[in-house]
């Protein structure tokens, strides 16, 4: 091994981390022991190496992305725990954790408007749990900010006297969309997804809501500026049209 | 030898995620130069972890895995964007430039990223991850899906471009300082 081939190699040798006792490396080592000016080079490379190592480790991470990325995988539905001990016995054994909903989110489809609507009822149809548990919306859209979720949304003003029951970050395709969880005591609860229009081919261009029954659940969709929404709800087109 | 047996059948999920988050992050804004991109590759990554994680049948792999999933999903997330304009550097020299540590030293993280943004496409990823020292080269190879050739001559070139980009960044700012 010549003097060049053996700079080569050793270009991608960092002690501690590459097998020295790599055949490879292992010869050009040899090489350096036989060759002072290569030996020189070396170890000059390997202080630059070092030093350009330690700009890239130190590269900050943000504060919360670990128990964001937590957050995103303890998945039941609330409205479960609230009710007698005995539905929380079963929905213990019911939980869908979100690596369920991930894959179901992941799966090949379309990245259309019509299976993103569809993604997201299938996604509030099973059991689930928001990120955020709380009653006050202006936590929930603060919490969607925080996390650099959509959270410039317009509820209507009946949407508004409900109390919010929490909110989640939703991956769709890489897309971000916030889901806001609407409480209407004994009825069934609002799901309310936030989306830029942008990042979804085929979102409604309209404010006027379009209305499609998807499983059991009722779906109101409309854009509005720049925001698509859908709300979803196991309730009939009727009860739904209130909220608009 | 970089340790790539400490996930083994016994890992749980709160377990990779603390272990990996950061260096995947680094890895994706190192690719990306984009705090919410890497955040959301770092958060894909690990949901595809969840969903499919169970079809790795060598457990010693995970780390290898999931840094071959983030940079997978990195070249799928490009393929979508149209490309921005590229720095093109001038023919390469056949003599690495010298730097002095010191003056890499008087560098910020977002300076070196940045100036690895400027080097050559192919080189990047393969920069990046032999920077970040996770990996050994032959890991590398492995997550890039390329042969050790590959990765050595990615690695002597590449390092080649940054390190005469980070002279000329250093000789800027140097020249950009007010002088007393």
């Amino acid at each position: 091994m010549d003097s060049q081939r053996a700079r080569e190699i050793l270009a991608m040798y960092r002690p501690g981390i590459d097998d020295a006792k790599d055949p490879l490396i292992s010869e050009a080592l040899a090489e350096v022991r036989r060759d002072p000016e290569l030996a020189h080079w070396l170890q000059q490379e390997q202080t630059i190496d070092a030093a350009v190592g330690r700009k890239f480790r130190q590269i900050p991470v943000p504060d919360g992305l670990e128990h964001q990325i937590l957050a995103e995988h303890k998945v039941i539905r609330p409205t479960i725990w609230r009710r007698s001990r005995a539905l929380l016995v079963a929905a213990a054994a019911a939980v869908v954790v979100l690596a369920v909903a991930g894959y179901w989110l992941r799966r090949p489809e379309p990245e259309t408007f019509d299976t993103y609507r569809q993604s997201m009822a299938g996604l509030v149809s099973g059991d689930y749990k928001m990120m955020l548990e709380t009653n006050d919306l202006n936590a929930v859209r603060q919490f969607l900010a925080a996390h650099h979720s959509p959270a410039d949304y317009v509820l209507t003003k009946s949407m508004e006297e409900l109390p919010a029951e929490g909110c989640a970050l939703v991956a769709w395709h890489g897309r971000r969309v916030s889901l806001v969880c609407l409480d209407r005591g004994q009825k069934p609860d609002l799901f309310l997804f936030v989306v830029n229009r942008s990042a979804l081919p085929g979102a409604p261009s309209s404010h006027t809501p379009d209305f499609a029954r998807i499983g059991r659940m009722t779906t109101a969709s409309w854009t509005m500026g720049d925001t698509s929404y859908v709300l979803a709800s196991q309730d009939t087109e009727d009860d739904l049209r209130k909220f608009l | 030898m970089a340790d790539n047996s400490d996930m083994d059948s016994s890992a749980n999920f709160e377990d990779l995620v603390t272990r990996y988050y950061r260096p995947l992050f680094q890895f994706a804004y190192s690719l990306t130069r984009n705090e919410t991109e890497a955040r959301d590759l770092t958060q894909q990554t690990f949901l595809i972890w969840a969903t499919k994680g169970h079809q790795l049948r060598n457990a010693s792999k995970v780390k290898t895995w999931l840094f071959s999933t983030l940079h997978h999903e990195f070249l799928k997330s490009r393929r979508r964007q149209t490309r921005f304009p590229h720095f093109e550097l001038e023919q390469m020299n056949d003599e690495l430039p010298v730097v002095l540590p010191a003056v890499i030293d008087q560098l910020d993280s977002q300076t070196v990223v940045e100036a690895l943004g400027r080097v050559d496409e192919a080189y990047q990823a393969t920069l990046a991850l032999f920077y970040l020292e996770e990996h050994s080269y032959k890991e590398i190879a492995e997550i890039l899906a390329v042969p050790i050739g590959t990765v050595e001559s990615r690695i002597a070139r590449g390092k080649a471009q940054l390190q005469k980009i980070l002279m000329n960044t250093a000789a800027d700012t140097k020249g950009k300082a007010p002088r007393g």
